[in-house]
């Protein structure tokens, strides 16, 4: 440890934790799981394409909602607004100025991104619940804009060119590489120091201001990225969708959806809202599809039983699990290193 | 003991230059407190500073007005050329400065290493040819390598203290506002603590320390600044400062010379036979531990009704776990624990306080937006009446006068000093047959010490147990009946206090594994922490 000292570059900052090395695993891993995926929409039928993409969108989602409120401590109850405003810009540079799906999906993100900027004027200064309500009332004022505003039909809504809309395997892929994008941002966010400092920020940001961190900043970027995330999620809804309504883009259903998902997979954590997406949208909504009212019962009722017995949601529970059983073999390693070695 | 670092341990510290910090007519005022009046400071490149005075002099208050948390009233900081007051907290920290909270600021979720990585890196400077230290250099120095991995919620106060340090140190800061780092260290690890500091010193780091431990103002700092009132009434050298009679009235209190053969007479004479004073509370074979952890193996020890108690032992022996178990906080994984004979083992906390077991605990958990009197009260036993409750409340502000001024205030804002008043205070209205106090005098002016140890013989006198968990030996061994050293979770000492005054007897104790093997616990005294079987 010592030596580290010495052989140092002149000016570096030493990173201490195997942090980039756990970062560059998990991209790794992200790369295979992307390969599988892609793998698994060749030999799967219409279902399995269909499914996956909803399902990519999702994850997409889930990760958006946790960068912001796991890994920042934001709780955003404003989904709704970037997945709204992102299928509106998409839509509407599709039909009215001719544009293909791609150009129009970045326009949903870059719209998407520039609202988070600007929500985050006011909004950054407000923290805990008032952030929470503050979100939560931009929504709704979108919702109700949009919904009276006759440039874009007002509640009648809009489609985009059913003529432009990918198939059904091209629209796979894209989800794909829509959740890969939000995972792989999550993976970059939170093994470096970047999200270190985030984690602090979260933990106490006074303490985190006074060692130099610039909290407002930091917030400021976090918004941002998960905003434009969410505005790619949209975009793929918006496309599978075909057309929509504001009630329906500006929906607080969208809030939910992600949180439930980031509580029951493991807020804070990579895997879980990937964990959680899956077991709410594949093991519920989608087994349930004929029974919606059933699936939100379970829904809620799986959302209670983890809140009142695995807290920290499924993955860190799975985490723990594993590491305990693990530890059953060199408890002695460990509690040498619990106490101060003798000099 | 151990510091392999001692010598040159910042090498890696390299020499920097910094700038002079001067204050000019500076005044803070919350509401109608006037924390600090008028003050000015001049603090030299280079330069140690002391800052003493009472318990809510507004010494904190003035290094959170450097370091950006609060605007002056009145006044301006410059820190060489720049204008620092006003500006965010972050932005001041990158002007060099860097603030060691009185009470400790940890990101709880994060690691050991995490919280010192997030400020190595939370802004990077402008490539300099300077060598900065690594966070594994600076968990040494700070002596938490061990712990790197360690969740921040999982340390002891200590040992969050010591990451205070080092997370500042690892900003890189060549201006430290250290606030009362080494409260709670005695012996061999405040010497260790001392070293570390000047050696950062010697780096041409220039320094404002706050500190109750007179150790550290006399061997580190060449001049204090004493604070009354948020009023400059002294400065000079330490020596002059001591010698100073106004200093001596309101902060270091006139028992300047306390002997341990002296203060031991506080003790009453009535309690010398305690093998027949009748058992309140037996701990039997008691195990604990966090997660693989072993914090206490196989903990024997008895308080007898309206006894003194003190648990000795280094930093990390298990103390404070003891005194959770007691209390119920944590639970004990075997053996026993009975309560007037009867079995408590499996009882929640709540309802042992009900019983009459009240704690205060290290690090203060007192309810931060209740106002001091809502705290007391809050703390008044259940089934007490109204009548009896003001009756107790007045009491308790009879023993904390101070704490009668701020009885409207909001204990989140109260001093360091004042919190930990606060929660020996609340644990007190409970008329509890037990108290059990974990670091009772830590980051209290002598003064308040002096008067705290003196109202403890108040409380014991009116039948209260106590369970003493202190630093300070020699001050609490003069007001105990028995005591217990404990190392790394097991009783090394059980019986009377008087042999452990002896120094090295004591040192003997505390690092027992490394002088040898398991002893029997002491043949001295009334081997009393051997359960008599009643
Ligand atoms: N935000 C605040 N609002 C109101 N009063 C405050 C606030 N912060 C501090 N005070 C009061 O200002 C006074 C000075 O507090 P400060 O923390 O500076 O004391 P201190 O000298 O550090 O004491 P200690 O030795 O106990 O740490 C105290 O009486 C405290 O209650
Ligand atoms: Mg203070």
């Amino acid at each position: 440890m010592a030596t580290t000292a010495l052989s140092r570059a002149p000016g570096s900052v030493a990173p201490a934790l195997p942090l980039r090395r756990r970062g560059i695993a998990a991209l790794g891993a992200l790369v295979l799981a992307g390969a599988a995926c892609l793998a698994l929409g060749e030999v799967g039928g219409a279902g399995v394409l269909s499914l996956g993409t909803t399902l990519f969108a999702y994850v997409a989602l889930a990760q958006a909602w946790n960068i912001l409120g796991g890994f920042s401590g934001q709780m955003s109850l404003g989904v709704g607004a970037f997945v709204g405003t992102s299928a509106y810009a998409m839509a509407l540079t599709m039909t009215r100025l001719g544009w293909s799906w791609l150009p129009g999906m970045v326009a949903g993100m870059v719209v998407a991104g520039a609202l988070s900027a600007l929500l985050a004027l006011p909004l950054l200064r407000l923290k805990g619940d008032y952030f929470a309500v503050g979100t939560l009332a931009a929504t709704l004022a979108l919702d109700a804009w949009f919904d009276n505003w006759s440039f874009v039909n007002k509640s009648m809504g809009v489609s985009v060119p059913i003529q432009a809309v990918p198939g059904q395997t091209e629209m796979y892929v894209i989800g794909l590489v829509v959740a890969l994008f939000a995972v792989g941002s999550a993976i970059v966010m939170r093994w470096s120091t970047f999200g270190v400092r985030l984690l602090a920020i979260r933990e106490d940001d006074l303490a985190a201001r006074l060692l130099g961190v610039n909290v407002s900043g930091y917030r400021l970027v976090v918004m941002v990225v998960s905003g434009m995330l969410i505005g790619l999620a949209g975009g793929v809804f918006a496309l599978s969708l075909v057309s929509f309504v504001p009630d329906g883009m500006f929906a607080m259903s969208w809030t939910i959806e992600a949180l439930v998902m980031v509580v029951i997979g493991g807020m804070g954590t990579v895997i879980g809202p990937i964990v959680g997406a899956v077991a709410v949208y594949y093991g519920i909504t989608t087994e349930l599809a004929n029974f919606p009212t059933l699936s939100l019962f379970f829904e809620g009722g799986l959302l209670l039983v983890i809140v009142r017995f695995v807290p920290g949601g499924l993955w860190p529970f799975v985490v723990r699990s594993a590491r305990r059983s693990l530890e059953w073999r060199g408890p002695a390693i460990r509690s040498a290193r619990a106490t101060p070695p003798p000099s | 003991m151990h510091a392999p670092w001692i010598g040159e341990p910042l090498a890696a510290f390299e020499a920097v230059e910094s700038s002079p910090l001067v204050l000019e007519h500076v005044t803070k005022r919350f509401g109608g407190v006037l924390a600090n009046d008028d003050l000015s400071l001049r603090v030299e490149p280079g330069e140690a500073l002391g800052i003493i005075g009472p318990n809510g002099a507004g010494k904190s208050t003035l290094l959170r007005l450097i370091g950006g948390l609060h605007v002056p009233s009145a006044g301006t900081i410059t820190l060489g050329a720049t204008r620092i007051d006003g500006l965010r907290p972050d932005v001041v920290n990158r002007h060099g400065i860097g603030l060691a909270n009185q009470i400790p600021k940890p990101f709880p979720a994060l690691s050991v290493a995490e919280n010192v990585q997030v400020a190595a890196t939370s802004h990077r400077r402008k490539a300099s040819p300077r060598a900065r230290v690594t966070v594994d250099d600076v968990l040494e120095l700070c002596q938490l390598g061990t712990r790197a991995d360690a969740r921040a919620s999982s340390l002891g106060l200590l040992d969050l203290k010591r990451l205070e340090l080092a997370r500042v140190l690892a900003t890189g800061a060549r201006v430290l506002l250290l606030d009362e780092v080494a409260a709670g260290l005695v012996g061999d690890e405040l010497t260790a603590a001392i070293q570390l500091v000047r050696s950062i010193h010697r780096s041409g780091r220039s320094m404002i320390i706050v500190e109750h431990v007179q150790r550290v103002i006399q061997e580190i700092v060449s001049r204090v600044v004493v604070l009354d009132w948020g009023k400059l009434i002294a400065e000079g050298t330490p020596a002059a400062v001591a010698a100073d009679e106004r200093v001596r009235d309101v902060y270091l209190g006139r028992r300047a010379q306390r002997e341990a053969g002296s203060v031991s007479s506080l003790r009453p004479e009535t309690t010398a036979g305690t093998a027949n004073s009748s058992a309140l509370l037996e701990v039997e074979n008691v195990c604990a531990g966090y997660g693989s952890l072993v914090a206490l193996d196989h903990v024997e020890l008895r308080i007898g009704e309206g006894e003194v108690v003190s648990v000795l032992g280094a930093n990390g022996a298990g103390k404070s776990t003891l005194a959770k178990v007691v209390s119920g906080h944590v639970p004990a994984r075997s053996g026993r624990l009975l309560w007037r004979t009867r079995e408590v083992t499996e009882l929640p906390t709540y309802k042992r306080a009900r019983l009459g077991i009240a704690h205060s605990p290290e690090g203060r958990r007192i309810f931060p937006d209740h106002t001091v009197s809502e705290n007391l009260l809050l703390g008044a036993a259940h089934s007490a009446s109204r009548a009896r409750r003001t009756e107790r409340l007045e009491w308790v502000l009879g023993v904390f006068p101070a704490l009668r001024k701020l009885a409207a205030r909001r204990a989140g804002l109260l001093s360091g000093g004042e919190q930990q008043m606060l929660a020996i205070g609340r644990a007190l209205m409970a008329e509890p047959s037990l108290l059990i106090c974990d670091e009772l005098s830590l980051g209290l002016a002598p003064t308040i010490v002096d008067a705290l140890y003196d109202t403890l013989v108040d409380v014991r006198a009116s039948g209260i147990a106590l369970l003493l968990i202190e630093q300070n030996t020699s001050r609490s061994l003069a007001v105990s009946d028995r005591a217990y050293v404990l190392h790394r979770g097991r009783v090394t000492y059980a019986g009377a206090p008087e042999p452990l005054l002896d120094e090295t007897f004591l040192v003997q104790r505390y690092f027992h594994g490394e002088f040898g093997g398991r002893h029997e616990p002491d043949e001295t005294g009334g081997r009393s922490g051997v359960p008599t079987g009643k």
